[in-house]
């Protein structure tokens, strides 16, 4: 009688045990939805998200902890279970908004790279095309100057695109197109002047 | 009854943990960490051991629940966490407005700088800084004002760069020997003013003035633009630069007869000129198939507030006419880097 009220005892803890183990997979599970969520750069295209499943993970980690010290019958990971669930998914959603927030941005700048590089086409083309007498002939020069700063300005974008850097080389295509606009403008007046002197 | 209150008074302290995590989004959502560092570390530390604490008491049961040293603790870091938002968003504060106004400082001046200048080296560095300047302002707007700052810092080392370029372009205006030379041609030219009773032009081309003088005595001084690449003294065709040294006119062209308006041909290149131009041939300072150049006028046209010129000395038309007036072929144009007062 006594061994089997010891064996009723021995299977009840042990299912107690089986039914709140440590929810190491999820963690893992989260803990890799994370990693991945941050490679796709969700902490800066989808920083709020990113940062609820951080917070969401670190309240799940918390509570793990919390419960590894319980003694093992009263300890229930169900909390955590819940948190890391809800990191992981909030991860995912970060790293696919991001992705395609990203590409966004990526288009944008490879439409503005498109831009910038027919500015300066247009500048060189209307540089090469200008009258060059007395008059001219020293600001055709000095446009060279600005010309040569829009193109050596135009790699550094294309360096920046091609590291994936997009926001980075966003803003200096389009800082290079407003310069060769420029150009080609300050060429028009050069000749202009040249046409009235 | 007596549990009930026990229990009663040891409920979780929701409601403060709620307000201090809203803080806590709240910093992070302004992106206020970064305007102080220590101070945020030392507050995320605090926030993740009340986490814990918050979850260790929450798992026991209310009669053994230390809530009132919980409580203590989220009213404590909710104290950190107003003073680091308040502190960090007077550094935000004050770090957009000063990158405003060095921003908005810088557009303008390089403009100016640019508009002054025909130099391309010059004007692809200036033109440079002018890209990153729209770039800064750009991460300004989107209210990132740490990288906006980053930008600033990189525009500076590109300003001082570019003040390096135009201190190398100007160092022989600080050789003592050269001073002298050109001191000594502008004493010899008034000198000879003096004693000849007649006028003689004298060219500042770093204060871009020309000074004319009757019987020795200074009596017009008129502004004037420059050769392109201003500061060096004229080696050959081509190079933009206006001659220095002693040089006489040579021909006086009325209207019609040139197309600035009104002209004073100088005796460029004299035999100064030819010898220093023969010297870098032979030392292969200039091309093969270089030029030494010629055509050097004073002429009109000018007024423009920027060196454009070839190598001439050019005035506004008013100016010239008034020159043009006074000036007689043979008259001495003596031509230095700076005249010392």
């Amino acid at each position: 009688m006594r061994r089997i009220f010891t064996f009723a005892l021995l299977g009840t803890v042990l299912l107690l045990s089986a039914c709140s183990s440590k929810p190491e997979q999820e963690l893992a599970a989260a803990k890799t939805a994370l990693d991945s969520a941050k490679a796709a750069e969700a902490d800066v295209y989808s920083a709020e998200a990113y940062q609820a499943a951080a917070d969401a993970l670190k309240s799940a980690e918390a509570a793990i902890a919390v419960q590894d010290k319980a003694s093992a019958m009263g300890r229930n990971y169900d909390k955590a279970k819940e948190l890391l669930t809800q990191a992981k998914t909030q991860a995912d959603t970060a790293a696919s908004t991001a992705a395609a927030n990203k590409e966004r941005v990526k288009g944008e700048a490879e439409t503005a790279q498109t831009e910038a590089q027919a500015a300066i086409e247009a500048a060189k083309t209307a540089l090469s095309k200008a009258p060059k007498g007395k008059g001219t002939k020293a600001d055709l020069a000095a446009l060279t100057g600005d010309l040569t700063a829009a193109e050596s300005s135009l790699t550094e974008a294309q360096t920046a695109l091609t590291s994936g850097k997009f926001m980075d080389a966003l803003n200096q295509f389009k800082a290079v197109k407003e310069k060769a606009d420029a150009v080609v403008t300050d060429i028009a007046q050069a000749t202009q002047k040249k046409k009235g002197s | 009854m007596t549990l009930l209150a026990v229990t009663g008074c040891r409920q979780m302290p929701e409601a403060e943990w709620a307000k201090l995590q809203a803080l806590r989004k709240e910093i992070r959502q302004e992106g206020l960490g970064p305007y102080a560092p220590d101070l945020y570390q030392e507050f995320e530390t605090g926030f993740e051991r009340i986490r814990f604490d918050y979850a260790l008491q929450a798992n026991k049961s209310a009669l053994f629940r230390d809530v009132e040293q919980l409580r203590r603790q989220i009213q404590d870091e909710q104290s950190r966490g107003q003073l680091l938002r308040e502190q960090t968003r007077r550094q935000k504060e004050q770090l957009k407005q000063a990158l405003r106004q060095k921003l908005d400082s810088l557009e303008p001046s390089l403009q100016q700088r640019s508009a002054a200048t025909l130099d391309p080296r010059e004007r692809q560095m200036i033109a440079e800084i002018q890209m990153q300047v729209k770039q800064a302002k750009t991460i300004w707007n989107e209210g990132d004002y740490l990288r906006a700052q980053e930008q600033v810092d990189q525009i500076d080392e590109r300003v001082a760069a570019l003040e390096d370029h135009v201190e190398e372009l100007t160092r022989r205006y600080r050789d003592p020997d050269v001073r002298m030379r050109w001191q000594a041609m502008t004493r010899r030219t008034i000198r000879w003013s003096r004693e000849q009773g007649k006028s003689a032009l004298v060219v500042d081309k770093l204060n871009r003035r020309a000074l004319l003088y009757q019987s020795g005595e200074l009596k017009y001084q008129f502004t004037i633009d420059l050769g392109w690449n201003r500061y060096p003294d004229k080696l050959q065709q081509g190079d933009g630069a206006t001659p220095e040294g002693p040089y006489r006119v040579v021909e006086k062209k009325g209207a019609g007869e040139t197309a600035y308006y009104r002209a004073l041909l100088l005796d460029y290149p004299n035999a100064v000129d030819r010898r220093l131009f023969g010297r870098a041939r032979r030392r292969g300072q200039v091309e093969p198939g270089a030029r030494i150049g010629a055509q050097i006028e004073v002429h009109g046209e000018g007024g423009k507030g920027r060196d454009w010129t070839q190598g001439c000395v050019a005035l506004s038309n008013a100016d010239m006419k008034q020159l043009y007036e006074l000036a007689y072929v043979g008259m001495p144009v003596t031509i230095v880097g700076e005249v010392s007062e």
